[in-house]
């Protein structure tokens, strides 16, 4: 998906146009949703998480200039929800009334069961990222799912390029030694059979 | 394979499998909802958290989409002004002046107090890339109701707007003609439905000219609006609009608009164009400036259609207004 693809939709969208902002949701909605579950590791967290996403869309708009890329510029707004969404004392509370729902259910026991053979099958790799502290996950999510550079992430992130370039070294080096670590676990493992 | 790279291929990957749930999105979808029937329901498209692009000058469309080469900005976050340069406008005299014929012969078929939205193929042709780029626009009109008891305005004035700060237009040699509700050059036009239907009426079932009564419950950015003349008969108007902290006026011209320093390093915007569509000289100039001390910060403008009113004369009427706030208060 491209800006140019956004813009006729998006000039309509900032003069009030209800059809143009659902259009630019139906087509943002798919990127937008992935990248808040690269930085929540929850798909039920991202969806939540998603429709703040384009409500405070729909608040900033007199903040925003055309001349800025639209997806970028939405891109911050979902990073700076997801890091809300981890602060915020209501996460929990939606997290116990979830929990709540679904206790004893046989629904809720499937969906346990869903989630644990979800992260079973998801990569190894990105299951290690999770790991990683989320200051340091929002950036390596940046750099290595967005592809952006690392300007983009400090302008994203409203953070010096300085403090970026050390949570990415910091992030890959502790990747490394996690990848490292279950290397020699898995060495061990084949010896000791 | 770097650790960085297999990074970004396990993303790709993990990627391509994701999309929404129909539970999430049936969810944001029916909070979108609830927000545009809310902001509906307040009717005024320029509400305080909403989007709060709006015009203030001589041109009363929306910007944005369009190639802006520069803009000069004053104000702070609290309220700013920009005045934006733009090329897009297709201005010719003959056909401004077949548009203003348009507009005042709605403007006889309405009663006092009432104001319309315009459209015609005269209209269309002063902003092409309108269409083409499937926005909407149409022109104001409106026929207010005039006070004409100088004294009886300049109270209510003081009423409606407490902080108010009024030039000393009687050392200039103007005197006071009527005051009105609303901008000097008529008022921005926020109603994009009525817009659509009359630029469909006109596009598609090539009506010559279409317009439509408007009625509006609530103005967002209430502004009044003196006007003066002196013996020469030059005129005058002086424009205070009340605006909200946290808006942005944006004015679209085709003139290139200067910053300037009045007293005690005030910022105003001075403007000087030759293609207005509502000026039966085609020029104006303006002067503009910004009392944002106050909750509600205030805007003022100075502007004429008059070909002999100068810059100069324009900045020493401001500086009676700025003066006597400074008396009151020393700027931010």
């Amino acid at each position: 998906m491209q800006d140019c693809e956004l813009q006729p939709w998006l000039e309509r969208m900032i003069q009030g146009d209800g059809d143009a902002f659902r259009r630019i949701y139906d087509l943002t909605k798919d990127d937008i949703y992935r990248l808040l579950v690269f930085l929540l590791n929850d798909k039920e967290d991202a969806g939540d998480v998603m429709s703040e996403v384009y409500l405070s869309l729909h608040r900033s708009l007199s903040g925003y200039r055309t001349e800025q890329p639209f997806r970028k510029w939405l891109n911050g707004i979902a990073v700076r929800q997801a890091s809300n969404w981890k602060r915020k004392l209501w996460r929990r509370m939606r997290l116990f009334e979830r929990v709540s729902a679904a206790a004893d259910s046989p629904q809720g026991r499937q969906l346990a069961e869903e989630r644990a053979l979800a992260r079973e099958s998801s990569l190894e790799l990105l299951a290690l990222v999770d790991r990683l502290p989320y200051k340091l996950k929002e950036v390596v999510v940046l750099r290595h799912y967005r592809e952006y550079s690392l300007e983009e992430i400090a302008e994203t992130l409203n953070i010096p390029i300085g403090t970026v370039k050390s949570r990415h070294h910091s992030a890959i080096g502790k990747l490394r030694q996690w990848i490292g670590q279950d290397m020699f676990l898995e060495e061990a493992a084949v010896h000791a059979d | 394979m770097r650790i960085e790279e297999n990074i970004t291929v396990a993303y790709r990957e993990e990627a391509a499998k994701i999309s929404v749930p129909a539970l999430a999105d049936r969810r944001t979808k029916a909070r979108i909802e609830r927000l545009l029937k809310a902001k509906q329901r307040r009717s005024a498209a320029l509400s305080r958290r909403a989007v709060k692009w709006a015009l203030a000058g001589s041109l009363a469309l929306l910007v944005m989409g369009f190639t802006v080469q520069y803009f000069v900005r004053i104000g702070d976050d609290r309220f700013s002004l920009e005045m934006s340069f733009t090329d897009q406008i297709r201005f010719d005299e003959n056909t401004a002046s077949i548009v203003r014929e348009q507009l005042q012969t709605v403007k006889n078929q309405l009663a006092v107090g009432e104001k319309a939205l315009v459209y015609s193929r005269e209209i269309e042709s002063l902003f092409p890339d309108y269409r083409s780029k499937d926005l909407y626009y149409a022109e104001y009109v409106s026929n207010p109701y005039l006070f004409t008891d100088n004294g009886q305005w300049k109270e209510r004035l003081a009423d409606l707007v407490p902080q108010l700060a009024l030039p000393d237009m009687e050392e200039g040699g103007f005197v006071f003609v009527s005051g009105k509700d609303e901008l000097a050059l008529g008022g921005i036009v926020t109603e994009m439905d009525v817009a659509k239907r009359l630029q469909a009426e006109v596009t598609e079932k090539g009506t010559a000219l279409a317009w439509e009564k408007i009625t509006r419950n609530e103005t967002s950015f209430p502004a009044y609006t003196s006007s003066y003349k002196d013996a020469g008969g030059n005129e005058l108007s002086f424009t205070v609009q009340l605006t909200a902290e946290g808006s942005k006026f944006v004015g679209l011209t085709q003139a290139q608009p200067e910053k300037l320093k009045l007293s005690n390093g005030r910022e105003a915007l001075y403007s000087y164009n030759d293609k207005v569509l509502y000026s039966d000289t085609n020029r104006y100039v303006s002067l503009s400036w910004i009392d944002a001390q106050t909750d509600t910060p205030v805007l003022y403008m100075l502007g004429s259609s008059s070909p002999s009113i100068t810059k100069e004369q324009l900045i020493d009427i401001a500086e009676s207004a700025v003066i006597q706030v400074m008396k009151e208060k020393p700027a931010a």
